[in-house]
């Protein structure tokens, strides 16, 4: 089934740092847009991830227990979460890690501190491409 | 002791015998019957004391004298006649008799004037000696404090010259790569020759070399003295040699001239040894002068490389601590920012602020973070005249807005150094986007790039000029600019750190940069870097 292109965007924002989290989430509902679930852990936000099935998920690279590149391996390695967009956070402006990111698994990655602006785009662009996916698996079937 | 030596020389068989019969007793006394034989006997031996006839077949006495004094010096002679005049008295003294006697004579006037006349010679020799001595301990003086060795090796030849009453000579001295003796002194000789000429080596071609007669050189009218190694060259091997000509008073050279020459020569060749290793020591000391001056160079650019890198790990360190929190104000200043109604002028332009002040505080990060990332270098061959040519499209659009008219002047079609493109372009924009900034009022901003020889042999440099027309840096910051933090921009307008970041780039690439400044005049930073190809 399609979903409705007007419809509110589900985000999985998946961060160590609480408050971060908080006023991301706060900032992108503002809009009107999207509706905001977070995690603060890595293993929380795999679950949940699987059980929301968001839109697109938010993945902080640098956490404790598992960094992102370990938690973004899990959720491309299930078929429940495979097919999420994915835009890796990072604090540290490191071009390995932007193109392990981006050779990897054709995602994002947008570094920190963010704006609100850059987020959005940054979602948008995503959400985009995912639905063209869609549109283009859709009519094939 | 010796007895003194006495030659008497007379036609007379009963005047020889007589004077042998009355002063063999006290004396060592031998007679001959001319001139001739008598020189050949001085040539042979040592005599103190001549008698001689003044009147004789062939060689008369007045001859006699002449000859002898050439061979010896120290001889006095005592002139006998049975015919005396005036004339030939005054004669005989100026020639250098010590008296003169007339026939018949008596036995005791003759014994106390050849005491008299043999006190006199041993004065005279000890006096002529002690002046040989003080010649030989001035020459020693003058040859050793020399460092100038052109200069030595004229002193050595003068001083041979005056020593042994010569008036010609050369020292040669033994090529170093051809093992072949070459002239490098010269006085009176004959002209035409040629100071540099080599000869096989020794006495045999000695002469020819100088230009003297080989009748010369058979007659021995010359010495030729050796100079020996005794600690930087081989012992006892000869690496040249002292020749000497024509004596001023004529004659050949004596025993003991020679033996005078072969201390001089001994001096001198003790002497030439010494300016050899003073300059191979000399040259050890520039050499050390050098090195020092590299290794200082070396430590302290090892010091600003190993004080940048280490700000560029403390950087990588600290951005992501730092980043997360000012992440988090970020979020909240928007989040404070979507409460707050339209009214709320004031709140809404600290929000601004703070926001702007994140920014800040996010470039300084971004600037440290180069710094990690320009010790990490991706090293490809690049023409870096391509790079320049990307980094003017780069920053056209700001020399356009500030007036600033771009000159390039590439001396080559490419330039190709191994270097990591992202860090050379970024070290271009900041050197290039710093110009046009220093000149606000408009100006020229000058690229020169081309190739030259480097310090090192056989390396070719590219060198990169940037030149502007700006204010200038004034003297007491210059040496400043470089360290990281150091700006003189408005605060929140720099981080201080885009030419650390420059300096670190170059140094990592093997490079140089360098600055020059004139107040209102202008700023020309030059980068040189290996050239491949060189």
């Amino acid at each position: 089934m399609v979903q409705s292109l007007s419809a509110k965007k589900k985000v999985l924002l998946i961060d160590d740092e609480k408050y971060f989290c908080f006023f991301i989430a706060k900032n992108l509902e503002h809009s009107g847009e999207y509706t905001v679930i977070y995690a603060t852990n890595p293993d929380k936000g795999i679950r949940m991830a699987k059980k929301e099935s968001p839109d697109v998920i938010l993945l902080d690279i640098s956490m404790p227990g598992k960094d992102g590149f370990k938690v973004l391996e899990i959720l491309k390695g299930d078929e429940k979460t495979l097919s999420i967009p994915v835009i890796m956070l990072t604090a540290l402006d490191d071009e390995e890690a932007r193109l392990k990111a981006s050779s990897l698994y054709n995602e994002d990655y947008v570094t920190k501190p963010v704006s609100y602006e850059t987020l959005k785009a940054k979602i948008d662009k995503a959400l985009e491409g995912m639905m063209e996916k869609r549109v283009r698996l859709h009519l094939q079937r | 002791m010796d007895k003194p030596r006495i030659l008497v020389i007379d036609d007379e068989e009963i005047i020889r015998n007589l004077l042998s019969d009355i002063l063999t007793k006290d004396y060592d006394v031998e007679t001959v019957g001319d001139g001739n034989a008598a020189l050949q006997k001085v040539k042979e031996t040592f005599f103190n004391l001549l008698i001689t006839d003044l009147k004789m077949p062939r060689l008369g006495g007045l001859d006699v004298l002449k000859e002898i004094k050439r061979v010896n010096p120290y001889i006095e002679v005592i002139i006998i006649t049975g015919y005396p005049t005036i004339e030939s008295a005054v004669e005989a003294i100026k020639i250098g008799a010590f008296d003169f006697i007339c026939k018949p004579f008596d036995v005791q006037e003759m014994k106390l004037t050849i005491d008299r006349c043999l006190e006199r010679q041993k004065f005279n020799k000890n006096h002529f000696e002690l002046g040989e001595l003080i010649t030989l301990f001035e020459v020693g003086k003058t040859i050793t404090a020399n460092t100038d060795l052109d200069y030595l090796l004229g002193q050595i030849l003068d001083s041979a010259l005056r020593l042994v009453r010569a008036k010609r000579g050369s020292l040669m001295l033994r090529d170093e790569k051809t093992g072949e003796l070459t002239v490098k002194a010269t006085r009176g000789l004959n002209e035409g020759i040629n100071i540099n000429v080599r000869t096989v080596s020794g006495e045999e071609t000695a002469y020819r070399l100088q230009g003297d007669s080989e009748e010369a050189y058979e007659g021995k009218a010359f010495l030729q003295i050796p100079l020996v190694g005794k600690y930087l060259y081989p012992q006892k091997d000869v690496f040249g040699a002292i020749y000497v000509t024509d004596k001023i008073f004529g004659g050949n050279f004596t025993e003991r001239e020679h033996s005078l020459l072969c201390i001089l020569a001994d001096e001198a060749a003790t002497a030439i040894e010494n300016y050899k290793l003073y300059s191979q020591l000399q040259d050890k000391v520039k050499a050390l002068e050098h090195t020092i001056k590299e290794l200082n160079e070396t430590q302290n650019q090892l010091i600003q490389t190993e004080k940048m890198a280490a700000v560029g790990q403390l950087a990588s360190g600290i951005a992501h601590e730092i980043r997360n929190p000012l992440g988090i104000v970020m979020g909240g200043v928007e989040f404070l920012k979507n409460r707050i109604s339209d009214e709320d002028g004031d709140i809404k332009e600290s929000i601004e602020k703070i926001k702007q002040s994140i920014d800040r505080a996010n470039n300084i990060i971004i600037d440290l973070l180069k710094f990690s990332r320009a010790s990490q270098l991706k090293l490809q061959e690049v023409d870096i005249l391509r790079i320049m040519d990307e980094t003017i499209s780069l920053i056209k659009n700001q020399a356009y807005l500030n007036a600033v008219e771009i000159n390039r002047n590439y001396g080559e079609k490419e330039i190709y150094v191994k270097a990591d493109p992202n860090m050379l372009r970024q070290v271009f924009f900041n050197l290039c986007i710093n110009a046009i900034d220093a000149m606000p009022k408009g100006g020229r901003l000058t690229l020169n790039m081309y190739t030259s020889l480097g310090s090192g042999q056989n390396e070719k440099e590219a060198v990169v000029e940037i030149l502007d027309t700006g204010k200038g840096i004034p003297e007491d910051i210059l040496p400043k600019i470089f360290n990281p933090f150091f700006t003189t921009k408005e605060p929140g307008k720099g981080t201080g750190l885009g030419l650390s970041i420059v300096h670190l780039i170059i140094e990592r690439h093997n490079g140089r940069i360098g600055v020059e400044s004139k107040v209102n005049e202008g700023t020309k930073f030059t980068l040189k870097l290996p050239a491949i190809g060189g």
